[in-house]
């Protein structure tokens, strides 16, 4: 019996009630018509309200203590790595996610401050780092942008958590942020909305181009494998091509490699990648993969980069990188 | 064996009584070492006492599951071979939002399992490959590293009588859904009652959902919040919670029960998982930590929560026969090859072997 075969039928079922995708993460609303779940959200509105009256609890300051600081970070990218957070692979781990976003902030500032990994936990971390797919990606978005005017409008996809909207507002863009998560970066060329960076609340034709960096492959692999792209990711880029100017640039990143259920997301391959990008002018279409779950190399070949599978924490040991144009 | 609690009965106390058990059999004195002691007539040495007593030939087995800075220091200090037991910690983020003090134990946990590897153990026994890769992406060397499982009493549960109550309860017409385990966030008995809410709100024929565990102290108003969430859905009735059973009343839900699922955010193995595959139950989990890899393909696996797909699988499992069958079978022969006692069993003398010849 394909147990597959009996998922897609089930999500057959799923859609066939309404739901047009399948929602990553269980705190969504139930069914059509029900407000956004009140549950776990009002436990945790309650629980957040009494962190809030407790948190004289905690030894304030330890964490100014460098060496508390100092293990904590360790410890934080001990979680986030072994937990497939470092490079938010796993998006049905809600919490993983925002210790991804912590977790990259600290480890693009500790790159750029230049500290030195000579004392006790900072290996972990650089490794951490190393092992991230984000080592690769964030700063090949980075690059792309080179194409971009200053002063072009710029809609980052998923932009919780990540140093990217600042680092592209400090560049002179005008950067729109979109994410169902917090997102608290302060700058006089960063607007922030809060809504679902796969249905971006713009008008038609507003933006230069838009971002998602990690975003797309959040479907699920059993489910919808051996076939993808998922519904989920097509739906997302045909919201985005929405929003983009004619000729806008969509500069993606997807996980790439061969699939697998214990991925933490849907891997693309060659053909379902050609899939997804159906209908765009596609002007690069690059890859990185990670060699030995260690270290990142770009460029790799496509046939290279087709033949990685995930590592034994579900993570993707490849990533196609994209810019498209409308 | 050093560990912060002794209980008998949860998935690190049957560990440590099972691994005592068998090295007895195989010779070797015991002694367990314990920051408490609930198992009635067993004797512990308290962790100060404990270094006195150990020579520099004795092997520390410290089961590492909970914060213990004290268990830490015992480890660093002893001059004999040490072994790091690894159970995985709750990492902190899942709790924060609902007990800061159990998240910031939590996080100590996590920070003392660093402290640990950098103690230098003889051996690592991690109770999954997801434990050990844990490790070893924090720089513990592979060379050092064996897998084993939890050693449970899953054969005890099989031979005790079923609860003539619980099994009584459960018999009838109507389909029971069965999740094990403590009742905390990160365990995410919510979702299972999110789902049948939405399968109520479908018209669908409605299950009883059966929630079997303890309430952790601190975390009591999750507890109670599933309770609200219960009311708030129109299930009350349809969701019972079982605190504290015994094993002839969870042997009466394993056999009771005709599904058995799991959306728990970690894992560092999941013993309730074998436990289920033992009596046949059919499986439903959340691909999360090392569920994908206890479960394998012996049950439907879905990387997402969404309380709608968990509904239709849960209709879809309990009218089809054939798929009960199918993943009845795959459950029964993945316990058979990879968890009964005897496999786990093996796995820990080879660790053992592996220990001495190192030593």
């Amino acid at each position: 019996m394909d147990l597959d075969l009996i998922k897609r039928e089930i999500l057959r079922d799923v859609f066939q009630e309404g739901m047009t995708v399948p929602t990553p993460v269980s705190e969504r609303p139930l069914s059509p018509g029900q407000s956004p779940a009140t549950w776990p959200a009002k436990v945790l509105g309650e629980a957040r309200q009494a962190e809030k009256l407790t948190s004289v609890k905690t030894p304030l300051p330890k964490f100014f203590n460098p060496l508390f600081r100092q293990q904590n970070l360790v410890n934080r990218s001990l979680i986030a790595s072994t937990r497939a957070g470092a490079d938010g692979l796993a998006a049905v781990m809600h919490a993983a996610e925002q210790l991804n976003d912590e977790l990259e902030v600290l480890r693009r500032l500790v790159f750029t401050s230049g500290i030195q990994a000579d004392t006790g936990g900072l290996p972990q971390l650089r490794r951490a780092a190393r092992c991230s797919e984000s080592i690769v990606t964030l700063p090949w978005v980075l690059r792309q942008t080179t194409r971009l005017a200053v002063g072009a409008t710029v809609l980052v996809s998923g932009c919780a958590g990540n140093l990217l909207n600042l680092e592209l507002a400090s560049l002179g863009f005008k950067v729109i942020g979109i994410d169902e998560r917090e997102c608290r970066d302060d700058h006089p060329n960063f607007k922030f909305l809060e809504a679902n960076p796969a249905a971006p609340p713009l008008a038609e034709g507003s933006v230069d181009a838009v971002i998602a960096v990690a975003l797309l492959g959040q479907a699920p692999p059993g489910a919808l494998a051996p076939q993808p792209p998922a519904e989920a990711d097509v739906a997302a880029l045909a919201a985005w091509r929405q929003v983009l100017k004619p000729g806008g640039a969509l500069i993606l990143t997807i996980p790439f490699g061969k699939s697998s259920p214990t991925a933490h997301r849907q891997l693309y391959d060659s053909v379902s990648l050609d899939h997804l990008l159906k209908g765009w002018t596609v002007e690069t279409r690059e890859f990185a993969a990670c060699a030995d779950q260690s270290s990142w190399l770009y460029p790799t070949p496509e046939p290279e980069a087709a033949r990685t599978v995930v590592s034994n924490t579900g993570r993707a040991q490849a990533v196609a990188l994209v810019v498209a144009r409308k | 064996m050093v560990t912060s609690s002794l209980v008998a009965g949860d998935a690190v106390g049957n560990d440590i009584l099972q691994m005592a058990r068998l090295l007895r059999a195989d010779g070797h004195e015991v002694r367990f070492a314990a920051k408490a002691n609930l198992v009635p007539g067993l004797e512990t040495w308290s962790l100060a006492d404990c270094l006195k007593q150990l020579t520099p030939e004795d092997v520390l087995v410290y089961h590492h599951s909970v914060t213990l800075p004290e268990g830490v220091e015992l480890f660093r200090q002893h001059r004999g071979p040490r072994v790091l037991r690894y159970h995985n910690i709750t990492p902190p983020e899942l709790l924060r939002a609902h007990n800061t003090d159990i998240a910031h134990g939590c996080a100590l946990g996590r920070e003392e399992t660093l402290a640990l590897l950098s103690a230098g153990p003889a051996a690592i026994w991690a109770a999954s490959a997801y434990n050990a890769q844990e490790l070893q992406e924090a720089s513990a060397p592979a060379r050092i590293c064996s897998v084993v499982p939890p050693l449970h009493l899953i054969d005890e549960l099989h031979r005790v009588l079923p609860d003539a109550v619980m099994a009584a309860n459960l018999a009838g017409g109507r389909k029971h859904i069965l999740t094990v385990g403590r009742i905390v966030p990160n365990k995410g008995p919510h979702r299972l009652i999110e789902a049948l809410g939405v399968m109520k709100a479908q018209g669908r024929p409605l299950p009883q959902l059966h929630i079997a565990g303890k309430i952790t102290p601190g975390l009591e108003p999750y507890a109670e919040g599933l309770k609200t969430r219960a009311i708030e859905l129109g299930v009350t009735e349809d969701v019972k919670i079982h605190l504290g059973v015994s094993l002839a009343e969870l042997r009466a839900l394993y056999e009771g029960c005709q599904l058995f699922a799991i959306a728990s955010d970690h894992e560092g193995f999941c013993v309730p998982l074998v436990e289920a595959m033992s009596f046949g139950l059919p499986i439903v989990a959340l691909a999360t930590s090392a569920v994908p890899a206890t479960m394998g393909d012996a049950g439907i696996l879905w990387p997402m929560a969404d309380a709608r797909v968990w509904a239709a699988t849960f209709a879809r499992v309990l009218r089809d026969e054939s798929l009960v069958t199918e993943l009845s079978e795959r459950g029964r022969r993945r316990y058979a090859e990879n968890y009964t006692l005897e496999k786990i069993t093996g796995a820990f003398r080879h660790a053992v072997q592996q220990l001495r010849s190192k030593s």
